[in-house]
């Protein structure tokens, strides 16, 4: 294999119980688990998520699925999910049409998100 | 007496019959008087008869000899008797009177109705045998019922001129009469040539029945009633079934002739008042019915009896073959018997069995075996038996055995009470004698052995005993100076010293049995080991003898030389035994190979060696048998294992060796190595008999193999000439001689398919790196100074190498093949000039605008007809057009070629002259196409395309209409332009057709080759194209439908011509990607880098991009996911992406198994959704053999929103 075709960065602040995950690039069926897997790890460890789709080039269904379980921690108080979508973005797009945006808070831009430090680790 | 004349006279002709063969020997001229007299008298009688009685004639007497006569002559002489007959009719009828007519119509009447008789029977059966059913029915249907009944029309006829009584109640009397006289007369005629009866008629039983049948004739028609005469049919079935067919002859003609006499002579009151016709006929009747239903019954009777012989005679056969068998399980028995004998080790012991053996095979019950002393020569009883027969036997045979140098071994006499022996038994015993010869004679060896033991016996037992006594107690008392000397102690020692302290330890034990146990008077003899005073141990023999007073006294004996001399004679027994064994167990080893395995084998098993290797140089190869030596659990001798010692005698009179190996070491005595030659000499003549036996089977062989290989070379000759490549021949050829005499073969030329190169295979069958083991090279002329070679190999080590026969077969293929190969390789050359040739000649390049795609494609006909005349070529003016011309000079070869370069370059100088006008272009072709050689007839079609405006302007000479091929597939012919061919002759006006190329469309121009096809229309092959270019439609413009549309039309195998296809239409009207992928989830990302390039590529903005993108990837990731589940391996994805106009049509092929969306769970169904509300439209289609996804975007739509 060369380089992953999709990238999760995090950013996370312990003491707030928050973090930034961000996507870049591609989510499909050959990393969708990993990539899933790792988020919701995060996701049991803090209080609030925001996920940055903005730099993600590629979603499908899998990527839906994925979003699908994490909201559900969300719609259950776990966490709070907010997913960074802005409009004409691949997932903005994506949630247009699959009216995914009815399940989860979506907002166009990052700046409505509390900034979080980010952590070198 | 009338009667006696009759029959005196009807038995005339029997006299003159001279043996079995049917014909008889009287000259012409005695056999026609013989036969007019008799005619003339029969005709007489009858009349003067009929006259008396006023009735007619019972039987007509002439009618039965003629046709009897002639079925006892060969058709040949029938003449004479028709001569004969006719002579005697008309002289009888001149003399009662008739007229000429008359006479005419009566003797064409009676030659004609026995020739016809006569004829039907003979046609049926060669030689007639009324004792046969078949015969009798062809004797009454042809000679009795039919040939009369014509002979009594033609005779009505003429009687009508003499009697008023109607023409059918003549027939009908002159028909009753004439067959019956053919049942009575000719049926005792022809039985008197048959199949003899069963019982003479010339006995008291014959006469009385004779004369029965008189005496109730008589009675039954003239004393008591007309019915009764059915009594008299009693006696002649009686007569048919007891005596046969000659006697029921007889029979009836005497009864025939009482009635008729009776009726001439006696009194008719029987009739009762019946009419004379009315009686006659009914008489007729009833003696028919005799005649017919007798000779019936004597037919049944005799194949009856037939058929019991028949029966007979397969049990004959049957009892024979028992018999057979019964000899050849005689001979198994002496067989077995000879095989028991051998097994003695004494012979004497066998003499009991040889002499039981000789009475079972010969079935007597005394005799005796009688033995002939060597030295004296004389004869003493052996072995006897008494039986019954012994006393006073009837029959003995007393068979001598003699030895192989003629010597008097003895006697073997058997006797019984029977008569003689049966020769079977006589020749089992013949062969069991020669046996037990053999027998006895090593029984004479063994007895002069025998006796030299004896004398070597009696030599030692000169010597003095030792002699010894013990008391009581056991210890001795008294002790001679013998057994002092023997056991080395003195008297004194000796006294005092017990029986334990001469014997060697382990023989202790018997003491108190053999010894202390022994009564008075009695004696106990043995052999011991007993020791001496300084240890050494010796073998003595005691005899011990109780004495009265308890002690015991004991002879002993030194036996140490004898027993060493029995164990030597026990050896030579067994060598003797060992070679008698080997002899005849060499004597059933029919092959090299069995003599040398049983004689290794049995060599092992007597010399107890681990191995013996026999070996012997035969040409080709040296043969080599190795037997193991019996391994029991304690030896094991692994393979290969190393031997202490090896022994090795040379066959005699041959290269060859019988080599013994031993695991431990050890020497040969002088006694081995004789019994070591002995058994060499009986291998070498062995093996002599096995190789002549096998040289012979060897030739007959070799005799059936030539054969075999001549019809081989035949098949192949035939074989290869159904192909035509030279490759496909050489390949045919090998094809043809592997595996069956090769395992692997090749075929070189110099520079393979390349001429001037180094020596490379043209063709190979089976593994072509083999070396083999023995391998065959044979040139191969191919003509032209072309030599090829052809190599065959073996490689299974269990083929023999290949034999002189094999290399002469091997030449004989390679010249006769290489003719075939050599045509075949000259026609491919000029084929291959003349295609470079042509490819040399059509345009290097086509012309291109940014607007137009043209293409062209051309293939050149198969190699059996050479190349053809096909060219194309395209231009463009300067003025906007572009054009195209495809063209066929008819011919082939390199004539057609270059008649077809000279018009294609010079069409190229022209355009720039003529325009671009279709019409003058083909105009000016022709005009130098009439001043050219080689162009006699040449079809050509040129198109003009206006690039801007779209239009078309096209003219043809003679060519196949160019077609329109439109995005929807629909197709147009371009057919309004046709003009002739240009042979020659000037065509004035050449017509032009004008038509509309639009964006989507495609012109297609082709050669006659890419349709027709032969014995079919024309138009069909047009049809064909048609379907063909509507079906790829869908191919980019140009070469891909140039490709499939020759893929579809042409099968390569059997086209002939060649084939030009152009296509012109306007560029990029579509444009596609295609893609297949293994249906693996990492191959999804580069699948859609891939699209994306080729997408942006197509300037497809951003956003219908990403929704492309992601229907490919939901589709895809649907195949990978549940489209290959249960399945092996890993499938693929097909992936095609068409772009046409604004029009973007993605297209997912998977060939797994759909699933149902709710059936399979998990996330295919929004999968799915998204796919469906992306694309403009979205279609998914599953088949057993996979699921196609199709979605379809409209990219200008989404521009203008």
């Amino acid at each position: 294999m060369t380089e992953p075709i999709g990238r999760l960065a995090l950013a996370y602040t312990p003491e707030q119980h928050a973090a930034v995950a961000t996507i870049e690039g591609e989510i499909d069926l050959s990393n969708v688990d990993e990539i899933g897997e790792r988020l919701a790890e995060v996701a049991n460890q803090v209080d609030s998520l925001v996920l940055d789709l903005t730099r993600a080039e590629y979603l499908d269904s899998q990527a839906l699925l994925l979003l699908h379980r994490l909201a559900a921690g969300h719609q259950s108080g776990e966490y709070e999910l907010t997913i960074v979508a802005p409009t004409g973005s691949v997932a903005a797009a994506l949630f247009a049409i699959t009216g995914m945006a009815e399940l989860v808070p979506v907002v166009a831009s990052n700046d409505q998100i509390i900034p979080v430090r980010s952590d070198p680790q | 007496m009338e009667e006696t004349t009759l029959t005196s006279r009807i038995t005339e002709p029997n006299v003159a019959r001279t043996d079995d063969d049917g014909d008889w020997t009287l000259s012409s001229p005695r056999l026609f008087v013989v036969v007019a007299i008799g005619y003339w008298l029969g005709s007489r009688v009858a009349f003067e008869l009929a006259d008396l009685s006023g009735l007619g004639a019972v039987f007509f007497v002439p009618a039965g000899i003629t046709v009897g006569v002639m079925l006892r002559l060969p058709a040949r002489r029938w003449w004479i008797v028709l001569a004969a007959a006719a002579v005697a009719e008309a002289v009888s009828d001149a003399i009662s009177g008739a007229d000429a007519v008359a006479i005419a119509g009566f003797v064409a009447a009676n030659t004609v109705e026995p020739l016809i008789g006569a004829s039907l029977v003979r046609r049926a059966v060669r030689r007639i045998d009324l004792a046969r059913r078949r015969d009798v029915f062809v004797f009454v249907f042809g000679a009795v019922l039919v040939a009369p009944a014509i002979g009594a029309l033609i005779g009505a006829v003429a009687d009508t001129r003499y009697r008023d009584i109607g023409v059918w109640n003549t027939a009908w009397q002159w028909w009753l009469g004439d067959g019956l006289g053919v049942l009575l007369i000719g049926g005792f005629i022809l039985t008197w040539g048959s199949s003899p009866d069963r019982r003479s008629l010339r006995s008291w039983p014959g006469a009385a029945l004779l004369v029965g049948t008189v005496v109730t004739s008589a009675i039954a028609f003239h004393v008591i009633d007309l019915p009764a005469g059915f009594v008299v049919m009693a006696t002649i079935a009686l007569a048919g079934v007891v005596f046969g067919a000659r006697a029921v002859a007889a029979t009836t003609l005497l009864s025939g002739c009482t009635v008729a006499i009776g009726l001439a002579f006696g009194s008719r009151d029987l009739l009762h008042g019946l009419s004379d016709a009315t009686a006659l006929w009914m008489i007729q009747a009833e003696l028919w019915v005799f005649v017919i239903a007798g000779l019936f019954v004597a037919a049944e009777a005799f194949e009856a009896r037939l058929s019991q012989h028949e029966t007979e005679a397969a049990r004959v056969a049957a009892a024979i073959m028992e018999r057979e068998r019964r000899d050849l399980d005689g001979l198994t028995d002496v067989h077995d018997a000879t095989t028991r004998l051998w097994s003695h080790v004494d012979p004497r012991e066998g003499y009991v069995e040889i002499l039981t053996a000789a009475l079972a095979l010969s079935g007597c019950d005394s005799g005796r075996l009688q033995v002939c002393d060597p030295q004296t020569g004389v004869m003493s009883v052996v072995a006897e038996r008494t039986g019954p027969a012994a006393a006073s036997p009837s029959n003995v045979a007393t068979l001598p055995m003699v030895g192989v140098e003629g010597t008097l071994l003895g006697e073997l006499v058997v006797m019984n009470d029977a008569s003689v022996f049966e020769p079977r038994r006589r020749r089992q015993l013949d062969i069991y004698t020669v046996a037990v010869a053999g027998y006895l004679e090593r029984a004479a060896l063994e007895a002069a052995r025998h006796e030299s033991e004896q004398r070597h016996r009696t030599m030692i037992e000169q010597a003095i005993d030792g002699i010894v006594v013990a008391d009581q107690a056991g210890r001795f008392v008294e002790a001679n100076p013998a057994i002092c000397e023997m056991f080395g102690y003195e008297r004194e020692e000796m006294l005092g010293l017990g029986m334990a302290d001469l014997v060697w330890l382990r023989e202790r034990a018997r003491i108190p049995a053999e010894v202390e146990g022994i009564a008075p008077g009695s004696i106990v003899s043995g052999e011991w080991e007993l020791i001496r005073k300084n240890g050494s141990t010796f073998i003595g023999e005691m005899n011990l003898r109780g004495l009265e007073d308890g002690s015991v006294q004991g002879f002993v004996r030194d036996v140490t030389d004898r027993v060493s001399a029995e164990l030597a004679r026990d050896k030579s027994r067994r060598r003797l035994v060992l070679l008698q064994q080997l002899s005849a167990d060499l004597s059933v080893a029919a092959l090299p190979a069995d003599v040398a395995e049983t004689a290794a084998r049995l060599v092992v098993d007597a010399f107890g060696a681990n191995e013996c290797t026999l070996q012997f140089d035969r040409a080709p190869v040296p043969d080599r048998w190795t037997a193991l030596g019996a391994q029991t659990p304690d030896v094991v001798i692994p393979p290969g294992s190393t031997f202490a010692s090896r022994h090795c005698v040379d066959l005699p009179a041959r290269r060859g060796s019988l080599e013994l190996a031993f695991t431990d070491s050890r020497e040969l005595s002088p006694g081995d190595r004789e019994l070591l030659d002995a058994i060499t000499r009986l291998v070498v003549a062995a093996l002599d008999r096995a190789e002549l036996h096998a040289s012979t089977e060897h030739s007959r062989e070799l005799e059936k193999l030539r054969r075999i290989r001549a019809e081989l070379v035949t098949e192949i000759l035939t074989e290869i000439e159904t192909v035509t490549g030279v490759k496909e021949r050489a390949q045919r050829l090998l094809d043809l001689l592997v595996p069956d005499i090769a395992d692997f073969a090749t075929i070189e030329i110099p520079g393979g398919d390349v001429p001037g190169e180094a020596d490379a295979p043209i063709a190979s069958a089976g593994d072509p790196d083999l070396d083999g083991h023995s391998r065959i090279f044979v040139p191969i002329d191919l003509g032209g100074d072309v030599t090829g070679n052809m190599v065959l190999g073996l490689d299974d080590p269990e083929r023999p190498a290949y034999r002189r026969s094999d290399v002469e077969f091997a030449t004989d293929v390679a010249q006769r093949a290489g003719i075939v190969l050599a045509g075949a390789r000259l026609r491919e050359e000029e084929h291959r000039i003349a295609v470079r040739l042509q490819g040399a000649l059509l345009p290097d390049e086509l012309v291109s605008t940014p607007e137009t795609t043209i293409t062209a494609l051309y293939r050149a006909g198969s190699d059996r007809l050479e190349v053809g005349g096909d060219w194309y070529d395209s231009f463009s003016w300067p003025d906007g057009h572009v054009g195209v011309i495809v063209g066929d000079v008819v011919g082939h070869g390199i004539d057609a070629a270059a008649a077809m370069g000279r018009l294609r370059s010079a069409v190229a100088a022209l355009t720039p002259v003529t325009g671009p006008d279709p019409a003058g272009i083909l105009d000016a072709l022709d005009h130098i196409a009439r001043g050219s050689n080689g162009s006699d007839y040449v079809t050509a079609c040129c198109a003009v395309l206006h690039v801007a405006s779209g239009t078309l302007r096209y003219a043809s000479a003679g060519h196949p209409p160019m077609i329109v091929l439109s995005g929807d597939g629909s197709t147009r012919l371009l057919d309004d332009a046709q003009s002739p061919p240009m042979c020659n002759i000037e065509v004035d006006d050449r017509p032009e057709g004008a038509s509309n190329l639009g964006e989507h469309e495609t012109l297609i121009l082709y050669s006659d080759g890419l349709v027709e096809r032969r014995k079919e229309r024309f138009d069909h092959g047009l049809a064909r194209l048609c379907a063909e270019a509507t079906k790829h439609r869908r191919s980019q413009a140009g070469g891909d439908l140039a490709e499939h549309l020759l893929d579809e039309l042409i099968d390569p195998a059997t086209a002939e011509d060649d084939v030009v296809i152009v296509t012109l239409s306007y560029a990029d009207a579509t444009e596609r990607l295609v893609r297949t992928i293994p249906a693996s989830g990492d191959q999804l990302a580069p699948l859609r880098a891939d699209v994306r390039r080729w997408l942006t590529h197509h300037d497809v903005s951003e956003p219908i991009r990403r929704d492309i993108l992601l229907a490919i990837g939901e589709a895809c990731a649907n195949a990978v996911e549940h489209a290959y589940l249960g399945a092996t391996g890993v499938g693929t994805i097909e992936i095609c992406l068409e772009v046409d106009g604004n029009d973007l049509t993605a297209e997912i092929r998977d060939h797994g198994s759909w699933r149902d969306p709710g059936a399979a769970g998990g996330n295919r169904g929004r999968g799915t959704g998204i796919m469906r509300a992306i694309s403009s439209c979205f279609d998914r289609r599953t088949s057993p053999t996979g699921t196609t996804v199709i979605c379809e975007f409209s990219l200008e739509e989404e521009l203008s929103a």
